[in-house]
């Protein structure tokens, strides 16, 4: 009750914004540099957005017992070892299966949710993919450069197309902000990104053309599990997943889209390795 | 930058080559089947709230004018059809029971006589059966079949033919009894029972003359690559004795030859799974999705009717897996109706949660199991 201006103000949009994309450079910056060099330091990367992850999704449910979480740490710290030493994929794939396994028991034995030992999959079985997809060859960099734009592009995009055009929502119950328009404009941002990048890495033709259909499919399962994100914060009553990145919010938030495409691309590669004949020195998991 | 072209075509062709006729296969055979569902539970006059191929969250879908939605789920390895008043795709009846309106009661499920909804469930295998009818009728009338005199023209050194005395300029009368008209019906007599002993009538010299042959598992490439193995007895025939050629059918005996086949191949799958189940089959022969992707590929190199064929012998093959007696299959439920009928009530309702949930865990096994067997047993 004093006599202050009545606009002593919320944070200005102007510098609010400012803020998001200082922080979003900075972001890339680091994320590029560890993409770069790939290998040990890319896998170290990717391990420690596991534990972000797993930080933030853990203490989405703060009133689970404490030995059921640290357990689940536990559990995940010893499955993503063998990923930071580079053992081949099916041995961390076991990891990660025993780990949510070991912890899923543990606390179905001690009447408590299975939260966390999901979590433990969410975390790190994305780790896995990028790590992998990436490998340590100039091959796997060209990808995950090609996943990132894809992912990315299709945030950004989406973000302002949806502001320019606005008209009905995607999915209001889950995300209030987000329009078919700017899903859209994503999924069309996502698709000349990826295909650009590739364009000026001397890809064309058939190649080309697949890599667009592929962008496709990837924004929508990228956009698909940002929704799954916000649908799971809205169950646990959060707005944002955290307060790690300044003008962002969480990690988790940041990393959604990307958790659910690297799933996707890693999948369809292994696949393809699983099933016919590998040309040599491609990439093949 | 080839590296990365070549990366992106190689997957491209995984997609192109593999993925889709798989998808193609699966769906239409998943279609077929859950349509069987749909029909008959249908004309049984029961409510159908949702029909889906794919199992999982729904990617997109229509409601219909009578109430049901017709969609498409993301998991794309089955699919089902969801009754009035079913809590699950298990067709278990829905724990609140009491919130159905009458309406909703009087076209749910559980509440339906024993018998249609024992029709409606075997519906499900039964289309499937139907379409392999139909698919082999139809090449059966298009493209006829060839066929053999079962003459000997030849037996190999040290085989289980020469063991039994069998010699060139034999005819094949009968195997274990069966009548063989063709030289096909001999094979198929003998490829499924390699190490059983099989009593062989041949005319000889216009007398008939009975030997025991104890056929040899020998391994071979079919169309599609697969190294298949089957048992042999080593008797070789040839053009002249065999009087290769083609017989066409009508209509009427293209439909006959048909049935005759898919009830082969029926008795064959069974025989196959009884004797997996007692050891005496390589369980490589047993194929898992991977299995099922890397033919469809093949089937589509070699063209559309190949296509058209897996999709005949898959039909039959998953009929024949549903109607396994372990709930949630079909068969598990047409078991628990089997006992219905019996008893003139149903069964009680936490015995049948216990063996759903057993029943769950002995199909994830099992489809676990063939699927590490398609990638790492063989």
């Amino acid at each position: 009750m004093s006599n202050e201006p009545a606009a002593a103000s919320p944070v200005k949009p102007r510098s609010d914004l400012r803020l998001r994309v200082l922080s979003a450079l900075v972001m890339a910056v680091i994320v590029l540099f560890a993409t770069f060099l790939g290998g040990p330091v890319y896998r170290l990367f990717a391990a420690g957005l596991a534990l972000l992850v797993f930080h933030e999704w853990s203490a989405m449910k703060p009133t689970l017992p404490r030995d059921n979480r640290l357990l689940a740490w536990g559990a995940l710290v010893a499955a993503l070892v063998p990923l930071v030493l580079g053992m081949p994929d099916w041995v961390v794939l076991i990891a990660i299966a025993l780990a949510s396994l070991l912890a899923g028991l543990h606390a179905l034995g001690s009447n408590a949710g299975l939260w966390n030992a999901f979590g433990i999959a969410y975390a790190a079985l994305p780790a896995l993919a990028i790590a992998a997809l990436r490998g340590d060859t100039m091959n796997g960099l060209i990808i995950v450069l090609y996943l990132y734009a894809v992912v990315w592009a299709t945030d950004i995009v989406a973000y302002f197309v949806g502001r320019a055009l606005g008209g009905p929502k995607l999915a209001p119950s889950i995300s209030p902000g987000k329009t078919w328009s700017g899903a859209a404009g994503g999924t069309v941002g996502a698709c000349a990104a990826g295909v650009g990048l590739l364009m000026v890495m001397g890809v064309s033709g058939a190649a080309l053309i697949f890599a667009a259909l592929l962008a496709l499919a990837l924004s929508v399962v990228s956009q698909a599990g940002d929704l799954f994100e916000s649908a799971l914060k809205r169950r646990n009553g959060m707005k944002d997943s955290g307060s790690l990145i300044p003008g962002h919010g969480g990690v988790m938030d940041r990393v959604d889209g990307l958790v659910a495409a690297a799933l996707l691309l890693y999948a369809a590669f292994a696949l393809a390795s699983m099933a016919g004949t590998l040309p040599a020195g491609l990439l093949a998991l | 930058m080839a590296e990365i072209t070549a990366s992106l075509l190689w997957l491209m062709n995984f997609m192109l080559g593999t993925i889709l006729p798989f998808l193609f296969v699966l769906t239409i055979v998943v279609f077929v089947h859950e349509m069987g569902h749909y029909l008959v539970g249908r004309w049984c006059g029961i409510g159908v709230r949702a029909f889906s191929i794919g199992f999982g969250p729904e990617l997109f879908g229509f409601n219909d004018r009578k109430g049901t939605r017709w969609k498409l789920s993301a998991i794309p390895l089955g699919g089902y059809v969801k009754f009035a008043g079913d809590m699950s795709v298990t067709s278990r009846p829905d724990a609140a029971d009491d919130n159905l309106s009458d309406e909703e009661r009087k076209v749910a499920f559980h509440t339906q006589p024993v018998w249609k909804r024992a029709a409606t469930v075997f519906a499900g295998p039964l289309f499937n059966f139907l379409l392999t009818i139909a698919v082999f009728t139809v090449m059966f009338s298009m493209f006829g079949k060839f066929i053999s005199e079962p003459m000997v023209a030849e037996v190999r050194p040290d085989s289980p033919a020469a063991e039994a005395g069998i010699q060139p300029g034999d005819r094949f009368f009968a195997v274990e009894g069966t009548r063989v008209e063709t030289f096909s019906d001999v094979q198929r007599l003998v490829s499924g029972r390699a190490g059983d002993p099989l009593r062989i009538t041949l005319v000889r010299d216009g007398e008939e003359v009975e030997v025991t042959a104890t056929p040899e598992i020998v391994e071979q490439k079919d169309a599609l690559g697969n190294t298949i193995k089957i048992g042999v007895i080593g008797v070789v025939n040839n053009e002249e004795l065999g009087q290769f050629r083609r017989v066409e059918f009508g209509p009427v005996d293209a439909l006959k030859e048909g049935v005759a086949e898919t009830g082969f191949i029926m008795l064959r799958t069974g025989q196959f799974m009884k004797r997996l189940v007692m050891g005496r089959e390589d369980r490589c022969q047993l194929g898992g999705p991977v299995k099922i992707a890397d033919m469809a590929g093949k089937a589509a190199t070699l063209g559309f009717e190949w296509l058209v064929q897996l999709v005949a012998l898959l039909s039959v093959g998953i009929g024949i897996l549903n109607l396994l007696p372990i709930p949630p299959l079909d068969g598990g439920h047409l078991m628990f109706y089997g006992l219905e009928a019996v008893m003139r009530r149903p069964v009680s309702e936490q015995v049948m949660e216990q063996f759903y949930r057993v029943g769950m865990l002995v199909v994830l096994a099992f489809m676990g199991f063939v699927f590490w067997n398609d990638l790492f047993g063989c």
